[in-house]
């Protein structure tokens, strides 16, 4: 820093005015109490964050010499899948990214068909309600029950040809109420359905 | 008996820093060393404290950020003022845009305006004058100006701080005390 004096008298070569001004000049500005104590911390607080940041960076690891042999050992994989293939080429039929959701849609359809079957049943049995002698009583909840039962008794391709079947030779209505109670039954018990999918199965 | 910062030359402080070890230690010593200075040197600039907060907060994030980059032979408060000069200037451009953003207005964000309300200034009218005064200059003459005028720093140091040349710097002072003398005569 240069000597006090010497500002003061550079100042008032330029400037009589600021100079005065200068030297009246009293300390204006405040700060909050302890405030350069709270200062300190804060900023030694932030840093330490930050220092706890750059860790966490560095967080994950790998065990020694992880790297040296990774090219190994991904050649040795590579072998042996060449060999597997050269005994029998193995082809996926489908991905397994999609295998989870197939098996829901397998599931849906085989619902959706059992569903279709006791439905029309439950239909013929009110339409001959009148002439038969005795007399089938079956509730909706009855046959929601029966599916979620058995469904898993019958064969995937027999439903879906009984369903097809059905669906081409009768103009299958469903009631409104039917529909929105397998509706609810869906949705409260399989975690990610779609209707669109049931009702292009059918 | 004095302290372990009084001990301590700017020297052995920058070696400090300097070391892994020693690091954490020596930058607290840092900070308080230069808080106050920076603090008001800061405060003259953006005139609110709550501004000067940050501001100075963010400067000793970046000193302790850019320690590995730190001259040695370069002097330690030179380097401070440098930093904590940029930020606020940073600030300042950013706090205009922000204000005329928000306000969608022509006038110009002048915190010394605000000077008269603010709890933590009681200062005369005067002062606000010249505060007043210092928002009409350049950014680079204001800085030469506070500098010079507040912080009583030789030329040789503004030099450094700002990156001009003596012969530059004087001049630059010296327009800058006529142009305040005219503004506060005129108002």
């Amino acid at each position: 820093m240069d000597d006090q004096q010497n500002i003061l008298s550079e100042l008032k070569e330029i400037s009589p005015l600021l100079h005065d001004l200068k030297a009246h000049q009293q300390s204006s500005f405040k700060v909050p109490e302890e405030y350069f104590s709270i200062l300190k911390e804060e900023v030694f607080s932030m840093i330490e964050i930050g220092m706890n940041d750059a860790v966490g960076k560095q967080a994950f690891k790998v065990p020694d010499n992880y790297f040296a042999d990774l090219s190994g050992r991904v050649m040795a994989g590579i072998d042996e899948e060449e060999s597997l293939e050269t005994e029998g080429k193995i082809i996926r039929l489908q991905s397994k990214r999609n295998h989870g959701r197939t098996t829901y849609r397998k599931w849906f359809s085989m619902a959706a068909a059992v569903a279709a079957v006791v439905l029309i049943m439950v239909n013929l049995a009110k339409v001959d309600s009148d002439t038969s002698s005795a007399k089938v009583e079956i509730s909706q909840q009855d046959a929601l029950q029966y599916i979620e039962d058995n469904y898993s008794d019958f064969e995937s391709e027999e439903l879906y040809s009984l369903a097809a079947s059905i669906n081409d030779e009768l103009s299958l209505s469903v009631s409104d109420d039917f529909e929105n109670q397998l509706e609810n039954y869906m949705d409260n018990n399989l975690e990610d359905w779609d209707i669109s999918l049931l009702t292009n199965e059918i | 008996m004095k302290t372990h910062r009084q001990l301590m030359t700017e020297q052995v402080l920058i070696a400090a820093l300097q070391d892994d070890i020693q690091q954490k230690q020596a930058f607290q010593t840092l900070v308080e060393t230069y808080q106050e200075r920076l603090y008001w040197h800061i405060r003259k600039l953006v005139l609110n404290h709550e501004d000067a907060n940050d501001v100075i907060q963010n400067t000793f994030i970046k000193a302790w950020k850019g320690l590995k980059n730190f001259r040695a032979d370069a002097k330690l408060y030179t380097w401070l003022y440098r930093i904590a000069t940029n930020e606020s200037l940073t600030f300042i451009q950013n706090r205009k845009k922000k204000y005329a953003e928000s306000f969608d207005v022509d006038e110009t964000f002048s915190p010394a305006n605000q000077l008269k309300a603010d709890q933590y200034f009681d200062g005369s009218e005067a002062e606000i004058k010249l505060f007043k005064a210092l928002e009409t200059l350049p950014e680079k003459q204001r800085v030469v100006f506070q500098l010079r005028y507040f912080e009583e720093l030789k030329y040789e140091d503004i030099a450094e701080i700002t990156d001009t040349s003596v012969g530059a710097l004087k001049a630059s002072y010296h327009h800058a005390v006529k142009k305040i003398e005219h503004f506060i005569l005129e108002h």
